[in-house]
């Protein structure tokens, strides 16, 4: 059993970085508006389709195809929350909310299209991604791909801590976040803001969803699994609070592979286990785990 | 072309099915139209229902005993998931139904023992009693007619029963409904035990239509299908969910006879009926049926 544990921890930190990537852009939408977004995790899936058809389909190297994705990703963000969010932002975030699944399938729908329903894959062996490492006698190996992946989710992390809380622009998301009618009168735009918050968003999902691609496989439907694993994520870490959606994507990345690997419940029970431990969540401890917001946010009056 | 089109086989199909979903979507109405819940576990206990009845008609239970005990399993699950869950606020309790869809659909993968996994369920035989076969098409549409018919009455006699005005002021005003003495929260577990009942049936009539069912029948495309067919017609009306129903499968089904490659018609098909969704929720969010419910529209 123990000579496992090292692997383990470490596909668990692999499954919660990924998870924190998305999760936050989840709840910096929902602090400012106030719903959640179904669609985020089609976000995850769609920058990796975007990555596979660029480095691919058009050859384009690695790393220009990893970052031409960025301002991709940031357009559809903007455009997306354009033409369906904003018609709708003073309705109540029920309608919002519907929509958001609506476009999630519409999401799914296209990238089916273009692509096809067959499983994909950018992993080609022999490749500098590919290349392993082992420790502790081969009780630990990381590839090439998962260190990359762990160096630029905590370079996306940093940054977007600086960012939010030293940039100008950080500071009109934090202040539209905290007061919309207030941060209006002192002049901050909130259109402005509310794209930036959805580009924002987008990218780091969609940066997130390339990346866990390098580790299994690309299919349509990964964007729904990352996605209801990160809205669990934002749950167990308090709604609108960014250190607990990362607190949050940790504690289901350690739960999930921790009882797969040390239990005999099957490995694609996982997405199960998740939703059993957020309902438990939300009816023992409904603010969350690190309790930030307050239980009557949460429950009914 | 035409000929598919006036085959009578293909009609009858398709109509049965409307039929069969209308019991669906008039269920869910319940809670998302009149209590105002989003509540997206309605497929999990369709699932539930359906794999109940084709388990127990499949080991020699009678029809009728069959299809009940999968709208009663239905209605224990819809009451167990409401218990945790209905303190919460609506958005949580979007999460919370939509992880209990997973949860059944995870269940219906790995409980390989009872549903045979991935592989699914075949074979599933349409009823027979009292001397009639309904393996013949139009039998069993008359069938799946006169049980909708009969839900609908019974669902319509609920709504407008003083337990179905307790329930639209749960949607308008919680608190104000509370301070006349109401337990809320009794009366939205009792609503979502019935609406999760008639999902169940809904899913037996679903499983001996189609003969198969599979975990993947019932996941989130037939999740969107199902918000889709709801809000087009308007949720909170209790025609609308009827309405929205046939209206979504005779788009749906038209998108079949659209001049593409075969391989894309699902994909089109997901396509037509989400963008309605998200057009219908942008310009009339109270659907075709829907009168000016506070839930869905501007304030």
């Amino acid at each position: 059993m123990l000579e496992i544990l090292p692997q383990i921890i470490w596909y668990s930190l692999l499954a919660g970085a990924i998870y924190a990537l998305i999760a936050i852009g989840l709840t910096l939408i929902f602090g400012i508006l106030g719903f959640i977004n179904f669609a985020h995790g089609d976000m995850a899936m769609l920058g990796a389709y975007l990555f596979f058809a660029l480095s691919i389909f058009l050859k384009i190297p690695y790393w220009a195809s990893f970052i031409i994705v960025i301002p991709a990703a940031a357009l559809i963000g903007i455009v997306i929350e354009k033409l369906t969010f904003k018609p709708v932002r003073k309705s109540p975030p029920v309608t919002p909310l519907v929509i958001s699944i609506g476009v999630g399938a519409v999401i799914q729908a296209i990238v089916l299209l273009l692509f096809g329903a067959e499983v994909r894959s950018y992993r080609q062996e022999g490749d500098l991604m590919t290349q392993t490492y082992s420790f502790f006698d081969n009780s630990l190996v990381i590839t090439q791909s998962q260190i990359f992946l762990m160096v630029v989710t905590a370079l996306l992390l940093g940054g977007l801590h600086l960012f939010l809380k030293y940039s100008k622009q950080g500071k009109a998301i934090r202040a539209v976040a905290d007061n919309q009618d207030v941060a209006s009168i002192l002049g901050i735009n909130i259109d402005t803001t509310v794209s930036l918050i959805f580009a924002l968003g987008t990218v780091l999902a969609a940066i997130g969803g390339l990346l866990i691609a390098n580790e299994q496989n690309l299919n349509v439907t990964m964007g729904i699994s990352l996605g209801v694993k990160a809205f669990a994520a934002i749950v167990l870490g308090g709604v609108g609070n960014l250190l607990g959606a990362v607190v949050g994507a940790m504690v289901i990345g350690f739960s999930e592979n921790f009882i797969v690997g040390f239990t005999p419940v099957p490995a694609n029970f996982k997405d199960g286990i998740v939703f059993f431990l957020l309902i438990i969540v939300l009816f023992v401890k409904p603010g969350g785990i690190l309790g930030a917001k307050r239980e009557e946010d949460v429950r009914g009056k | 072309m035409t000929d598919v089109l006036f085959n009578p086989d293909y009609l009858i199909f398709v109509l049965t099915s409307a039929t069969i979903f209308v019991i669906l979507t008039m269920a869910l109405n319940m809670i998302v139209g009149f209590i105002g819940y989003l509540n997206l576990g309605h497929v999990g206990f369709w699932s539930i229902g359906a794999y109940c009845y084709s388990v127990l008609l499949m080991n020699g239970t009678p029809f009728w005993l069959a299809l009940i005990a999968g709208g009663l399993l239905a209605g224990f699950s819809g009451f167990l998931l409401g218990l945790p869950t209905l303190r919460l606020k609506s958005h949580y309790i979007a999460i919370a139904s939509l992880g209990f869809t997973y949860i059944v659909y995870s269940l219906a993968i790995n409980l390989t023992g009872i549903t045979r996994g991935p592989l699914g369920i075949p074979g599933i035989p349409r009823p027979s009693f009292w001397g009639i076969d309904f393996e013949d098409k139009y039998l069993f549409f008359l069938l799946c007619a006169a049980i909708a018919v009969v839900s609908g009455f019974i669902m319509k006699r609920v709504l407008a029963s003083p337990f179905g005005k307790i329930l639209e002021t749960i949607r308008e005003d919680e608190i104000a409904s509370q301070s006349i003495g109401k337990n809320t929260f009794s009366f939205k577990l009792k609503a979502f035990t019935v609406s999760a009942f008639f999902a169940g049936i809904a899913g037996g009539l679903w499983a001996s239509l189609y003969q198969f069912i599979s975990p993947y029948s019932f996941f989130i495309p037939e999740l969107v299908f199902l918000l889709a067919a709801l809000m087009i017609g308007g949720a909170g009306s209790f025609w609308g969910g009827v309405v929205g129903t046939y209206v979504l499968y005779i788009i749906y089904e038209s998108v079949r006879f659209m001049p593409v490659p075969p391989t894309s018609v699902g994909a089109l098909q997901q396509m037509a009926f989400a963008l309605l969704l998200i057009i219908i929720m942008i310009f009339r969010p109270r659907g075709i049926m829907g009168k000016k419910a506070a839930t869905f529209h501007r304030s």
